[in-house]
């Protein structure tokens, strides 16, 4: 098991500059817990600065004698095929994570971690909670090598999935072919055209939470929501437009703040099992994805997006069997000729061939507009009938047949079709979402049908694959069953491994 | 790999719903009945005691409201054997099918070699008429696991050792 000039048989520690790390994980943990006590107990204080200090002093040496026990008490080895770490300052855990259940190792550097010159390594596994951990600060060198070990020794017990015959090629990856470097310009243009009512949603979120973390301290905030208030209607519209416009300024920005951080410098590439990713500004992260943990791919745009001809692509990987967060690798700033050549690398032009295509039923829009449409109207209205807006309330009648129009689109958009390899869907009302799924990766298929899709010979298909559900809505119900046994055919005929 | 791409016909191919389904077991009725009959005990009782003492909240409303609420579990209840006869199984040779519910009728179908692993549940209720529920886990996250209940005991135990061993197969394949 000697490689390099590292042997991994033997207990190994984490780099020196692991001790930073771990100071400052308990450092955030200490502050997480005391914080409010410290308020409490600084408040109203005289000498405050004497007292500062000495608790200062205390949670740095406390923190500091944590975090030197802690890197003396942990190590890991690798025992018969199998990584272990041992943790733990009281508590002594020992965790065997066996090569195989192994998915993915990750490679990641902060700047932190570039100045000490260290590398933190997340180990990724699948199934079971709990066995994916990280080393907080290896030696890039060691972390390399770890890697490579882990890598090798787990193809060879485990022989590469054979996914559309590729060359299996032991553990490194060869041949790194760039698909898609993000200049900055092209980062500011993407940043430009991301959601940005949900970025203005997050800053609510954060002001949210700030406003209850500021009520918690004992802060009155009622007076300060007053005083905006009278303000507020002493400068009427003008604060209103003013605040409107604010907001507007704020989301943008934050888009384009968030998107810089995320993506910056962001190369992808084409390994020859899968794809790889580098990029971030603060910490610099590199993501595998392989083809055979891919579930599926889907590309989106939106109106912004569709004026650039940016598509942002997602390749959806196989979650841990906690659903929580079903990993997906997102590539943002493709245009069409990238996303064909994605689409292209995952399936092969040949598998795209003969797609059968459909639609779904017009019945559709009526039920949608019933729920989301006249339903929502008619208790707004309603309710809007018992306040001063009584006028408002007829207003809300518009609101279904918007609702109505949407879903129009919505209808036209949406298309699936079929062949003997994959499911090709697009649907999407102000922007177009794409999915591309192969027919092998399905776990398992639902029809449903509510009390109104029975009387009209109409069913809602629901795919279940390893990184969430896809639906699709009102299709005639021999058709619906015909694709349910095709598909059901070749989820149990195809010998190829979902993952 | 060879790439194959033969002609499939469509309607030549298994039919999910040309299937010759299970009922669940007949003391399961009884279950239902139990369950659904204590569930909807415990609310009435509580509204009933709710619109006694709410008497902030005007007599007429007060009681309309819970007089609807009362209606509805009544309803619930009265439900249990129209749910019990929605409900069936069946097992073919590389998949399971359940299909189930009233308003919204849904057939899942698992295949055998995109199965986890199976469990087999008894609760109190379940045990005192010796059923058990097989739950069957995909990888689909927890929508796509299956629960199928009222099964007997000595039929969960079978068809959960007919299911591993079929995926056991499947594994070696």
């Amino acid at each position: 098991m000697k490689r390099n000039d590292f042997d991994f048989s033997q207990p190994n520690k984490q780099s020196y500059a692991a001790i930073v790390f771990l100071a400052y994980h308990f450092f955030r943990i200490l502050v997480r817990q005391l914080w409010p006590v410290l308020i409490a107990v600084l408040v109203g204080r005289e000498n405050l600065k004497n007292m500062l200090f000495w608790i200062i002093a205390g949670i740095s040496v406390l923190v500091f004698v944590f975090a030197v026990i802690s890197y003396l008490r942990y190590y890991f080895y690798i025992d018969n095929d199998e990584l272990v770490v041992v943790k733990g300052i009281f508590k002594r855990s020992r965790t065997n994570i066996p090569f195989q259940r192994i998915q993915t190792i990750n490679i990641e550097q902060s700047i932190l971690h570039q100045l000490l010159q260290v590398a933190k390594l997340e180990v990724d596994t699948a199934g079971s909670k709990g066995t994916e951990f990280s080393f907080s600060a290896l030696s890039m060198a060691k972390a390399e090598a770890l890697r490579q070990v882990v890598l090798e020794q787990k193809s060879k017990i485990l022989p590469l999935p054979q996914t559309s015959g590729v060359e299996k090629i032991s553990g490194s990856e060869l041949a790194l072919q760039t698909i898609l470097h993000l200049s900055f310009s092209e980062l500011i243009r993407i940043g430009a055209t991301q959601n940005h009512l949900r970025s203005l949603l997050i800053i609510l979120a954060f002001f949210m939470t700030l406003y209850n973390q500021v009520e918690d301290i004992g802060v009155d905030t009622d007076q300060v929501v007053d005083q905006i208030n009278e303000e507020v209607v002493y400068f009427g519209k003008i604060a209103i437009i003013i605040l409107g416009l604010m907001s507007v300024l704020a989301s943008f920005t934050f888009s384009l703040i968030r998107t810089i951080i995320r993506y910056y410098d962001f190369t992808l590439f084409r390994t020859n099992d899968g794809f790889k990713i580098v990029s971030g500004l603060f910490t610099k992260k590199q993501i595998s994805a392989k083809d055979h943990k891919i579930q599926y791919i889907s590309w989106a745009d939106n109106p912004l997006k569709r004026l650039l001809g940016l598509y942002d692509v997602y390749l959806k990987q196989a979650s841990s069997s906690e659903v929580r967060d079903t990993k997906s690798i997102s590539i943002p700033g493709c245009n069409s000729k990238n996303v064909e050549r994605i689409k292209f690398y995952y399936v092969s032009p040949e598998e795209w061939k003969d797609l059968k295509n459909f639609k779904i039923s017009g019945k559709y829009i009526y039920v949608r507009v019933l729920y989301f449409g006249i339903l929502p109207a008619i208790i707004l209205g309603s309710l809007m009938l018992f306040t001063d807006f009584k006028i408002y309330s007829l207003l809300t009648a518009l609101w279904p047949l918007l609702v109505y129009l949407a879903f129009r689109v919505n209808h036209k958009k949406w298309n699936f079709a079929i062949n003997h390899e994959l499911i090709y869907i697009r649907n999407g009302i102000f922007g177009n979402y794409f999915k591309a799924l192969r027919l092998y990766k399905i776990q398992s298929m639902a029809l449903r049908q509510s009390i109104y899709q029975r009387k009209h010979q109409l069913a809602t298909i629901t795919i279940y694959t390893a990184s969430g559900n896809i639906n699709i809505p009102y299709v005639h119900l021999d058709l619906a069953k015909d694709i349910c046994n095709f598909v059901l055919f070749k989820i149990e005929s195809d010998k190829r491994k979902w993952m | 790999m060879e790439f194959l791409n033969e002609q499939i016909d469509v309607k030549g191919l298994p039919d999910i719903t040309d299937i010759q389904a299970e009922k669940l077991a007949a003391n399961y009725l009884k279950v239902i009945f139990i369950t659904r009959g204590l569930t909807s005990f415990i609310f009435i009782t509580g509204i009933v005691v709710a619109a006694i003492l709410l008497k902030d909240i005007s007599v007429t409303i007060r009681f309309s409201v819970a007089g609807l609420l009362i209606i509805l579990f009544i309803w619930f209840f009265s439900l249990s054997s129209k749910v019990f006869n929605t409900r069936s199984y069946a097992i073919r040779q590389r998949d399971i099918i359940y299909t189930r519910g009233l308003l919204f009728k849904s057939t899942t179908i698992v295949p055998f070699n995109r199965i986890q692993h199976a469990e087999i549940v008894s609760g109190p209720i379940d045990r005192f008429y010796n059923l058990s529920s097989l739950k069957i886990f995909t990888a689909g996250g927890s929508q796509s696991d299956l629960s199928l209940p009222g099964l007997l005991s000595s039929d969960a135990a079978r068809i959960k050792s007919f299911i591993i061993s079929k995926t056991a197969q499947d594994e070696e394949e």
